[in-house]
Parts: structure tokens; sequence; C-alpha cells
């Protein structure tokens, strides 16, 4: 059986920079699809995962999208606030396991402070925490595991941004001491720090001041010495206990919250409640002793969405955009493969004497045919190859990019899918390598020793 | 059919070529008529066809060697391709040992190129990027995935005879070397015929003497039939027989 592979391999050798050259050409091409396939995928599983948790977010009528940005993936944005009977009237909901506010919009350093409720960090009872308790008290947090905080420390918060050095803490700080920490999720909420809702509302009322007051044992300790543990807190002066947590909330307690996350019982709850709350009220009339308008009906608008929903249109818009790159990057491999097949064809005019003088020494067309298409071959499989590992490590880059900005934790993987691209090149450059192939068998044998 | 030989012994007949023509079109080659008194337009086409052979003859015995000359343009190369099943003849009948070259399929001309001839050119035609030992081997990969140890140690036993060491770097011998090397080459397989175009012409006088005696020896002793077109009238003096390529014919130089 004959055997062109040797001769092959030491013609690419003796033009090993083109053939170089050829293969990361090819490489580059597949790795652009690679990398969009397997990156978008990892996104969008990881985007679904940190969604899990959440049941039904309800938030005040507005974009969906940007509820489910904040809420899960902690994109904060100004978001209008939901009115103060929605929080007591879920509590009261016989079919929810915990109904949690959410408020974002406050930072220490880059890191996301969330108020919310006990039973939102530990997800009820599903999740154990990694190191130390829940929060008890309103000048305690949970942080994520990203958090670059030690447990049994303090930090200071203001309403806003960082705390700057200089401002009085007395009259404008809240200091918190951390008292636990998350396990790691891989979502953006490793990067949180959670703090008790009645804090925020506090911090950014500024009935904090109160409650401030009544902790200055607290403060008045250094952070290295301040140990968490309610057990071992010094006394406080105030002969008052400290205030509670919720839930349940007071009407009046409550000071504006922009999301509630809800956790249900039963899948029919959840369509019960999305169905509820997705409530526009646009009932007006006017009250005649005043001359007014006044709302007719006694409920509050609220928009409830399954985040799952809200993700599938969101990955809507990015499958049309993935569709759009992928047929881009399909046509840059079909260029690619066209442009390479080029370059064989034109080398093969340097060939055609020595493989008219293997002709005459006896070597078959099929020895021909394929020493020229073995060559075409390795070199657009090399490629393949190696666009399959780039586009793999393109694909950790595009996400890593993402996952700094969002806390995310994603490992793209190469599936079926990737394989079956690059199969395709390597197919699709194999049947078209049969045309310098056929040039190279057909050529006379006489004309060109000439 | 036998030939009878000067000596009286009796030897099969190795080539018979009988009543062979050879034309092309007169835009195919690079002389004209009157540039070459061997050559004249053919009477059917006088202006569209230059002849090069018009009914032609010749046999030679098996293990034969001989030197065909004759000026340049005078179709040494289309009758050697002719002889190697390269080109077809305009008409006639070419035998080696009673293998009808004109009557075979293309796969069959390889088949008996592959196993039945072996080739030198002038200009060598080494493979630059394998090594001496590689190049001789290399009509093995025609047939076989891998050489055989016997096809090895021919091949190295040829590249000894021929004086050039079997990893030697193609690109770093000289012409001389590298011509000894393509006469390794074309002798691997025990080629029934060897057919030289103008095997000397690119060497300085001494080496070529060298190439032409060497061809001579390895061709003896495997009883190869050698047909070496030349120009060199003392290379051609080396050799059994002399033919001319003259006015269409191939005529045994007295």
């Amino acid at each position: 059986m004959p055997n062109p592979l040797p001769l092959a391999i030491a013609e690419l050798r003796r033009h090993l920079v083109g053939a170089i050259a050829i293969v990361l050409l090819i490489a580059v091409a597949v790795a652009f699809a690679i990398a969009i396939s397997a990156g978008e995928r990892a996104l969008r599983e990881a985007s679904a995962r940190a969604a899990d948790r959440f049941d039904i977010i309800i938030g005040a009528p507005g974009s969906s999208a940007q509820l489910v940005l904040t809420t899960v993936y902690l994109q904060a944005a100004a978001m209008p606030l939901l009115a103060d009977d929605v929080l007591p009237r879920l509590q009261l909901d016989k079919g929810i396991e915990y109904a949690a506010p959410i408020a974002v919009g406050d930072y220490v350093g880059d890191f996301p402070v969330i108020g919310t409720s006990r039973d939102f960090v530990t997800d009820g009872t599903r999740i154990r925490l990694a190191e130390g308790r829940n929060f008890a008290a309103r000048d305690e947090a949970v942080i994520g595991s990203n958090v670059s905080l030690s447990v049994d420390t303090y930090f200071q918060l203001t309403h806003g941004n960082i705390a700057a050095p200089s401002i009085d803490e007395h009259k404008h700080g809240f200091k918190f001491s951390v008292v636990g920490r998350l396990p790691k999720s891989g979502t953006a909420w490793d990067n949180a720090i959670l703090v008790p809702i009645e804090a925020i509302w506090g911090i950014h009322t500024g009935a904090s001041m109160a409650q401030h007051h009544d902790q200055h044992s607290v403060l008045d300790h250094p952070a290295t010495s301040y140990k968490a543990n309610p057990a071992t807190r010094p006394a406080t002066h105030s002969a008052t206990p400290p205030p509670t947590l919720g839930p349940p909330w007071a009407a009046d307690e409550i000071k504006g919250v922009p999301a509630i996350v809800v956790r249900v019982k039963s899948p029919a709850d959840a369509y019960r409640l999305r169905a509820q709350y997705q409530f526009r009220s646009n009932s007006i009339r006017t009250d005649s002793t005043q001359g007014t308008e006044i709302n007719a009906s006694s409920r509050s608008s609220t928009m409830a969405v399954f985040p799952a929903e809200v993700l599938v249109e969101i990955y809507a818009v990015m499958g049309d955009m993935r569709k759009v790159m992928t047929a881009l990057s399909l046509a840059t491999q079909a260029m690619v493969l066209w442009a390479v097949l080029l370059v064989i064809v034109a080398a093969l005019s340097t060939r055609r004497q020595s493989i008219a003088v293997l002709r005459a020494m006896g070597a078959p067309a099929s020895f021909i045919f394929t020493l020229v298409w073995l060559q075409s071959f390795m070199l657009i499989g090399l490629g393949a190859a190696l666009g399959l590992v780039f586009g793999w490590c393109g694909s950790i880059m595009l996400v890593n990019i993402f996952a700094r900005e969002t806390g995310f934790s994603i490992t793209p993987t190469i599936t079926s899918t990737e394989w079956f691209l690059a199969a395709t090149v390597l197919v699709t450059g194999s049947v078209l390598a049969m045309i310098p192939s056929m040039i190279a068998w057909r050529q006379n044998i006489a004309k060109t020793l000439r | 059919m036998v030939a009878i030989s000067s000596e009286n012994c009796v030897m099969t007949t190795a080539l018979n070529m009988q009543g062979v023509n050879l034309a092309y079109p007169r835009e195919r080659t690079f002389i004209t008529p009157s540039s070459s008194p061997s050559l004249s337009p053919s009477s059917s086409h006088p202006s569209a066809l230059i002849t090069l052979l018009h009914d032609a003859d010749w046999s030679l015995h098996s293990g034969a060697q001989v030197a065909l000359c004759g000026p340049s343009g005078c179709g040494k190369t289309s009758l050697l391709n002719m002889l190697a099943a390269i080109e077809k003849p305009t008409s006639g009948t070419i035998c080696w040992d009673a293998a009808e070259l004109c009557n075979m399929n293309a796969r069959q001309q390889d088949a008996w190129r592959r196993h039945q001839l072996g080739l030198v050119f002038q200009q060598f035609h080494l493979f630059p990027y394998l090594s001496a030992l590689e190049n001789v081997l290399l009509p093995t990969r025609f047939i076989a995935i891998t050489p055989s140890s016997a096809q090895r140690e021919r091949a190295q036993m040829l590249l000894a005879r021929v004086g050039v060491r079997a990893h030697a770097d193609i690109a770093l011998l000289s012409r001389g070397e590298q011509q000894r090397v393509a006469v390794a080459r074309a002798l691997l397989t025990v080629p029934r015929v060897v057919l030289a175009d103008e095997p000397t012409a690119s060497l300085d006088t001494d080496t070529a003497q060298i190439i032409a005696a060497l061809l001579r020896e390895l061709c003896r002793e495997q009883g190869s039939t050698l047909i070496v077109a030349t120009h060199d009238r003392d290379i051609a003096s080396g050799f059994d027989a002399i033919y001319d390529m003259t006015h269409g014919k191939i005529m045994l130089r007295h």
C-alpha cells in the first residue's frame, strides 16, 4: 500500500514558516467561533444558575429586566420604590416561605451592601454559612465568600459609597461587625455584604442615630478587639433592649424597598402570587370635596416577575446577537479556508516538476492525489485542533472579563457543539483540499518535465 | 522475437519498436524545420506539425548499453519519454519484453515504470528535504508503507557503491555526488530498463566520465538494458553502440 505520509511531512517541514502561518490562520478563525459559542453558553448557564434561588421578584412597575439585573445580579440602578403596604401584605400570604426585602445602592469599597432579612441570607434553611453565624442585630453583617473582610472585624458604612476618613462617624456613619461568611455560590452575591434591612432604612432616614447611640458600647471598642458574638458583647449603658429584626415589619417601620424576593411553597403559589402582584392601579376618581384625583384602588401598583422568564427574554436578545456573531465567524472561516486553498494551489506551481518526477518514477496517480491532499488535511486538521484550544482559552478570557464585572464564577466548557464546529471546518477543508489534489494528479508528466 | 548479436550469442529482445511516428504541433516545439536538418514538416500538415520520428524501428537486446545521440531538439527526450511510457507515439508500437506500452492503460503504465524502469534525469531531480538514503528509498513508498529491510540494505549498498554517505544532506552534496545518488535511486528496484536523459550534461568532463562509467558498471551487474541520451561524443564512445536520431529515424552509427 503506497505511503505518501513521510514525503508529505518532509515537504511541510521544508516550508515550515508558511505551514505554521496557515495553521495559525485557520486556528484563529476556528477559535473565534469556539470562543463565541463556549463563552455565550457559559454566561447563559452561569446567569441561569444565579437566578435559581429567586422564585419571584416583586418590584414597582417598570423594567422587568432591570429589576432582575439589580436583584439577581446586583447591577445597581435607580429604581422606583415599592409602596409601604406591599411587604406587610406579602408577609400575611400563607403561600410564601419568606418575603425578603432587597435594598441596594450602598458600597464598602467595591463590595455592594445589600439590606435584607435573615431568611434571605440563609435562603430559608437551604444555605449553611461557611463561617460564623447569621446577623442577629442591626449592626451585624454577613459577607460573601469573595469579600476581603474577616469575621470578627468591623467596617463603617456611610450613605452612598466609600467611607472617607474625615467623616465624623458619630454624625453620619454606622459601624457593622462581620459575624458570618456565606459559602461560595459563583454569583455576584459572593461579592456582597448583607446587612439587616432595618440598618439601611436607619442610615437612609437618619433614624439610625437613636440606635447608634444605644449601641455606643459597641463603637467604643477598637476593631481589633471587638468580638461579634452577642454573648460576649459588653452590656449597653441603656436599659432598653436592642431593636429586633423583622420579619414581621410594621407598616410605619418600612422606609421604602425597591424589590422583594419571594420564596414560595409551591409552584401553584408562585403563579398565584405572580398574577396577584402583577397589578397596575390605574383607576382614578376625583375627590369631590377636595377636587383632587385619588387612586380608586386600595392596592398599590406592583410588578411580579419570574426571573427565568425575564432571562429567557434577555437570552433571546443574546441569542440573536450570537446568531449574528456565529454567522460572521462562519463566513470568516469559509474565507480563511478558501484563502488557504488558493495558497496551496499557487504553491503547487512550485512543486509541479517534483510531482512530475514522482509520476515518471512510477508513483500512481492516487499517490500524488493522497500526497497533496494529506498536506492540506494536516494543515487544516492542525489548525482546527489548535483553534479548539485557542477558542477555549479565548472563552475563558471573555468570561473572566464578565466575571470581574459581575462576580460570577464561570468556567466555559468545550461540548459537542464546539467539537462539531471544529469538525465542520475539518470536513469542509478536507473536501475542498481535493481540488489542488486533482490538479496535481492530472498534470501532464512529459510537459512538466521539459 | 530473437536478435542475434555480433558475437553470435542468442539474446532475448528487450526493446522492439516498430513503425513509430511522433509529430508535434508547431507551437509545441521551440524549433523550426529550417533550424534543424533532421526535422521536416509533415506532408499532410506542412505548416502545423513538426515530425520527430517517421516510421522509426528500433530493437535492442536485453542487457544492451547504448548511447542515443542527436542535436538539441531532435527528439531524444521525446523518444525516451515514449520508451518510458510517459508519452504516447502518434502511431506505432513499443514493446519491452513483449509488454506493449501503448496498449496499457495509465495504471498499468505506472506499474510498469514502478517495477521495470529506472530513470536518471539531467537535473538529478532529487528531493532536497530528504536525505540521500531517503531519496534512494523513495520508489519503495509507491508500493509499501515502509521499505523492507532488504530494500534498505540494497539502498545502503548502492550508496556505498556510488560513494555517498547514507544520511548525507542533499543540499550539501556536489553536483556529481547528487547525480550518483540519482543513479542509486534509479537502480534500487533492479529495473529491467534504465533510461538516462543527458545525465552528464550539467557535470564537468571528469565527473561526467565517472558517472557514465558508474552507470554502465551497475547496469551490467544487474543485467539492465541501458539507454543514455547524450550529445557528448566522449561519453557516447564508452557504450556498446551509438545510435543517432536523424531524419526521423534511429540509425546505428558505424
